[in-house]
């Protein structure tokens, strides 16, 4: 039921944003239907260390501190898009996204997206060592993206993995300007249902770890980062985050602590 | 014998040098000649990140002409002079700037205030502004 009214409230939310924006809309429709100004393509792509740590005792590779590829790439036409977000934020966990473009106004843009909310998990059953794979499928959402010069918001609210998995989220980024070098705040809400959190970190079975159920909950990232031109095409960057996590995952039998912490430092080309 | 060799062979190295040097010089003081009046700025370009940002910059600008003479420093920022020089044929002027956009600098006569030079600091960006641009929001 709390779910019920989250979603609907949500609904709402988004309802209201579109109806407040539909006449500016609707100027904009006449002026340029024959053109989604979201059209173009964008790519970059870097190199740089990352450092990871986080509790999840299922991957071996998630505490991987080293040299790291990041990627960021979108490509849209006639309002259909494909993004490859691996840059240096904290993203929706998904390799791969599209979905589709349908409307922009002044400040928002309102999109229908095919994504994973939450990254596929394996983890190593204690006595047969055998390799168990959750794997997160790619889910239909809608994501409303808000450009108000130096501040940005993000919402979503889609479908996610678990029998009537939800999964909602709510950004904020604000931008700072130093001279040349850039600096960003920004800071994020997420909320998966209870379907979600036993789909990834429930344990059913009983071999060597303890039966878990866990609830629904609230995720919460803060970040800061700064980029800097070296040239037109060659970008300086670096970020830190710092992600709680809900008790609904913490508690879980896969997972040994409660937050997550990275940082980066990288230098990019920009396509 | 070896040694009278040796001693020829030394004098013409020295003979060429001396002509090749001389050849330099004549050809780099030709070169400067030709190719005066000068003026150079360093960096050529003020890179920001987003278009429409503040872009900030030390400039250095540095002009020689061929006659000594009384000269002023001009840029498209403002009406007064940047800076101005007496008597003479070479000049450095370098300060710390913010650009919005392309930036001229010209070399003016300070007699008749007749333009001799000019050379233009670009104004670059590795993200161009749009609104709901993919870089607007770096989270897609």
């Amino acid at each position: 039921m709390k779910v019920l009214i989250r979603l609907l409230l949500m609904s709402l939310f988004v309802i209201s944003i579109f109806n407040a924006s539909h006449s500016v809309a609707a100027g904009e429709a006449n002026s340029s239907n024959t053109k989604n100004i979201r059209d173009g393509a964008y790519f970059d792509i870097g190199l740089g260390y990352r450092y990871k740590s986080d509790p999840f005792l299922f991957d071996d590779d998630s505490n991987g501190s080293g040299l790291a590829l990041f990627a960021n790439g979108r490509y849209q036409k006639y309002g259909l898009f494909i993004e490859l977000p691996r840059g240096t934020s904290k993203q929706q966990s998904t390799i791969i996204s599209f979905g589709y473009n349908f409307l922009n106004t002044q400040n928002w843009s309102y999109d229908l997206q095919v994504a994973m909310n939450h990254p596929q998990l394996e983890h190593r059953l204690p006595i047969s060592q055998d390799v168990s794979t959750r794997v997160s499928h790619s889910k239909l959402g809608l994501r409303v993206l808000g450009d108000f010069n130096n501040t940005h918001l993000k919402l979503i609210a889609a479908a996610a993995s678990g029998g009537d998995g939800l999964y909602a989220s709510a950004w904020l980024s604000q931008n700072y300007q130093f001279y040349n070098w850039n600096f960003y705040t920004s800071a994020g809400i997420e909320y998966r249902n209870e379907d979600v959190v036993n789909f990834f970190y429930s344990i059913n079975e009983v071999e060597g770890l303890p039966l878990y159920k866990g609830k629904s909950g609230y995720e919460y990232t803060g970040q800061v980062g700064f980029d800097y031109p070296i040239s037109k095409d060659w970008v300086f960057e670096g970020f830190m985050r710092g992600t709680l996590l809900p008790r609904g995952i913490s508690d879980s039998p896969l997972v040994d602590g409660n937050s997550i912490t990275e940082a980066g430092i990288l230098v990019k080309y920009v396509f | 014998m070896y040694s009278k060799q040796t001693s020829n062979t030394s004098n013409l190295n020295s003979g060429t040098f001396l002509l090749s040097l001389l050849l330099i010089s004549i050809s780099a003081s030709a070169d400067e000649v030709t190719t005066l009046p000068k003026l150079a700025i360093k960096p050529t370009q003020c890179v920001s990140m987003r278009q429409g940002q503040d872009c900030f910059v030390n400039v250095d600008v540095s002009w020689q002409v061929v006659k000594k003479g009384d000269y002023c420093l001009y840029s498209t920022q403002a009406s007064t002079p940047l800076k101005c020089w007496s008597n003479s044929h070479i000049g450095n002027f370098q300060a710390d700037i913010f650009v919005t956009q392309n930036v001229t600098f010209t070399l003016k006569s300070q007699n008749n205030n007749v333009s001799i030079i000019s050379s233009v600091l670009e104004l670059a960006w590795v993200h161009t502004t749009q609104r709901l641009s993919h870089s607007s929001w770096r989270v897609f």
